[in-house]
């Protein structure tokens, strides 16, 4: 089980793109610095997006959308505490 | 005749300095020059967003700054619509008060600029 983290906006780079290609069935997927915008944006991945939070493997940081003025509409809003929580339950990270 | 001189603001605050640096930017050439035109395109919408609480990352928040374009007398500030109705922002949701172009219009009044610094 990989923690992937994605850092860069959806809108001006590939990071989410090629991110969500490696994503295996059970890794997790963590948004943060300005890639959470693509959980309050319409993206091209939106609906892979929507299915990977169906099955409670998409996060947010609550920080990043915070200081950003950013709602998110999909995801689980985590601390960094809680980030830390998800990179022990994971053998590894992915930083994208 | 003064150079019409157009600031292009392509990035999301606080992912990087590159927002602070062109509003400072900005601020500092508002002094020489009079007919300045700002342009917020792609991801430098999110620049305008309200409420930011870029201290909870341990940044500055610049929005305040924003606010100083009309007291500078910057008055063309302009917004790419496209790029806000793509990221679910609206109008009312922008921090200054701010002219909406599409795609198209943006390109027509870069046209007219003499001199472009995008950032």
């Amino acid at each position: 089980m990989i923690l992937h983290t994605v850092s860069r906006s959806p809108f001006n780079s590939f990071a989410l793109k090629d991110c969500v290609k490696q994503l295996s069935d059970n890794d997790l997927l963590l948004l943060l610095n300005d890639a959470v915008s693509a959980v309050s944006a319409t993206t091209d991945q939106h609906s892979y997006l929507l299915q990977l939070d169906q099955s409670k493997r998409l996060f947010v940081l609550d920080v990043d959308l915070q200081a950003r003025g950013l709602k998110a509409n999909m995801g689980q809003v985590v601390s960094y505490a809680e980030f830390v929580a998800l990179t022990i339950r994971c053998q590894s990270q992915l930083a994208w | 005749m003064e150079k019409k001189i157009g600031i292009i603001n392509r990035q999301a605050p606080h992912g990087s300095s590159t927002a602070r640096e062109a509003l400072d930017l900005t601020l500092a050439m508002s002094a020489f020059n009079e007919s300045l035109s700002i342009f917020f395109i792609g991801d430098g919408v999110y620049q305008l967003l309200a409420k930011h609480q870029a201290d909870f990352i341990l940044q500055k928040d610049f929005q305040p700054m924003l606010q100083m374009l009309e007291l500078y007398d910057v008055e063309q500030i302009y917004v790419c619509q496209d790029s806000l109705s793509v990221r679910n922002i609206s109008v009312e949701q922008l921090v200054i008060k701010t002219t909406l172009l599409s795609t198209d219009e943006i390109n027509e009044y870069l046209q007219q600029q003499h001199q472009l610094m995008s950032f």
